[in-house]
């Protein structure tokens, strides 16, 4: 379990523009989705997390453990984290170096090493890949790359940001496949951070961020439900709820729904 | 200024174990003036056609000619350099590859760099930031001072300054949020209506093909399998369903409801056209 108490971060001191005294609590196991517009702060939440900003206030705990300098570099252990840009995160010169980068960066003993390796590619489907050069993967097999680089080190929480935004739609039904599994295992956390409403159907809970706040929050019908405060986030609604709001009225309801109803 | 393209051929790595048919003898021709769209799964080429459009490949077999320039294989750097004055593109990520001092001296860098002289290039260069509503103010600023969503106008308005007939744009809106997605669409559909020049999109985003673009051409690996008016091609489900490729979401909505027997006479082009359609098939079916 994660829980922020109050917590806030600004980049220039007497605002609290980045992040403007958020609380929030996110169980074991539960996919929770975090949107927002550019600058919302879910960026600067993910930051704080991954120890990047360390100047902020209020509080974290970690499995009730208040993080603070003495245990942040073991906490963070239990953190992984999936970049935006496919292209940036790859390290081996195969896909298989790659996931165990940072199982021999923690002086993981080399049976296991395979041992994890092999799990965590298997986990994302790219074992057949083992051997392949990562440049020369699409854009969703690059990511699902990474998110195996991620799992090996078995982390509690796996930090999705806009780990979709630049890959083509295939390559994104590809990763919130392997998400789904994932969760369906319900071994880890996630954590997807995203601009886009439409990716948001399979997580359990969302947040919504504007200016440093939490505008709303619940499960995703809920916030697929208030319309008024999506937009007013400068979120844009995917097609058929835009449609449905329009002839139907505010009540939410899925594509095939709209489709029975007009 | 049509481009033509004449048993086009791109082949990488030629002669190597990893020789590799990007494109394979393609013929066709992008009109002056017409809003096209390339489409096609990752790997059907569309990257090889639009640099060999604008002179970053050179063909391997076959020729393009751009207006009276003709390119082929073994062509010169002196043709290559008159290909990139007519043909501005605009890569992923645009706004990565400012450098200049200030706002405007980025801006000057392409037109100078194509012979503009500087009191021209400063015209042009001031007239395009302008037009994409980046201030006057913010000139002699630092373009990394600016706001990501500004750093992408001067990066825009720097290829716009160069004054090119025709605009590659590959991958637009790659990595923007939605607000922003939209506001850079609208953008070049400005551009492409108010400079009356041929724009060419690549993208993968079938909504935005399906709302902005003329024509469309579709590729699957290598080949040019298809090409025609995007209101025809990205309307057939069979054509797209056979070339892996998503039909747009409005496309896809008035199609399931044809099975419903709720027939349309025309084809709305995004939500606000539909909701209309939809309100006057309501009220003429109430009578």
């Amino acid at each position: 379990m994660i829980e922020f108490d109050n917590l806030a971060y600004s980049y220039r001191s007497g605002e609290y523009k980045a992040l403007d005294h958020i609380s929030l609590t996110i169980r074991q196991g539960d996919w929770v989705s975090i949107i927002g517009h550019n600058g919302s702060g879910k960026s600067t939440l993910v930051k704080i997390l991954m120890g990047i900003l360390e100047d902020y206030e209020g509080t974290i705990r970690v499995g009730g453990e208040v993080l603070n300098d003495e245990n942040r570099a073991e906490l963070r252990k239990r953190f992984a984290i999936v970049f935006q840009n496919p292209d940036n995160q790859f390290v081996g010169a195969t896909v298989e170096d790659d996931v165990a980068f940072g199982l021999e960066n923690n002086g993981v003993p080399r049976e296991e090493m395979v041992r994890r390796t092999e799990a965590a590619l298997e986990a994302v489907n790219m074992l057949s890949y083992r051997n392949h050069e990562p440049s020369r993967l699409s854009g969703g097999q690059k990511q699902r790359v990474a998110i195996a680089s991620a799992l090996a080190m078995a982390p509690d929480v796996l930090i999705l940001d806009e780990a979709t935004s630049m890959i083509d739609p295939e390559g994104r039904r590809e990763v919130l496949d392997i998400l789904q599994k994932i969760h369906g295992e319900g071994r880890t956390t996630l954590i997807y951070i995203t601009h886009d409403l439409s990716e948001i159907e399979q997580s359990d809970h969302a947040v919504v961020m504007r200016e440093g706040r939490i505008i709303s929050k619940g499960t995703v019908e809920e916030i697929y439900q208030d319309t008024d405060a999506l937009i007013a986030s400068r979120l844009v609604l995917p097609f058929h709820m835009k449609v449905s709001k329009r002839l139907l009225g505010g009540e939410y309801m899925s594509y095939d729904e709209l489709v029975k109803r007009l | 200024m049509n481009i033509n393209f004449k048993n086009l051929t791109s082949i990488y790595h030629q002669n190597t174990p990893f020789e590799h048919l990007a494109l394979d003898d393609i013929t066709t021709t992008f009109e002056e003036g017409v809003y096209y769209g390339i489409i096609g799964h990752t790997g059907s080429g569309k990257s090889t056609m639009i640099q060999t459009l604008n002179g970053l490949l050179l063909p391997s077999r076959g020729e393009v000619r751009v207006g009276n320039i003709v390119l082929r294989r073994k062509s010169r750097q002196k043709d290559i350099h008159q290909v990139k004055k007519h043909v501005g593109m605009v890569f992923q990520f645009p706004e990565h590859q400012l450098f200049e001092e200030t706002v405007l001296k980025d801006v000057m860098f392409g037109p100078k760099n194509m012979g503009m002289d500087r009191a021209t290039a400063e015209e042009k260069a001031k007239h395009y930031l302008q037009l994409l509503n980046i201030d006057a103010s913010l000139f002699d600023a630092s373009p990394f001072d600016l706001s990501g969503g500004q750093m992408r106008k001067v990066a825009i308005a720097g290829i716009l300054a160069m004054e090119p007939e025709v605009l590659i744009l590959d991958e637009p809106t790659a990595g923007l949020d939605p607000k922003s997605h939209i506001e850079t669409m609208e953008l070049f559909k400005r551009i492409h209506q108010d400079m009356g020049i041929t724009v060419i999109l690549v993208t993968h985003d079938m909504n935005d093909v399906f709302q902005y673009t003329d024509k469309v051409k579709i590729l699957n690996e290598g080949h040019l399998v298809k090409e025609g008016r995007t209101a025809d091609l990205l309307t057939n489900e069979v054509l797209l369903e056979k070339f892996s490729l998503e039909p747009p979401d409005i496309v896809r909505l008035i199609h399931d409801l044809e099975e419903k027997g709720i027939h349309f006479d025309q084809m709305p082009k995004d939500a606000e056209a539909f909701v209309r359609l939809y309100e006057e098939w309501g009220a003429n079916h109430a009578q």
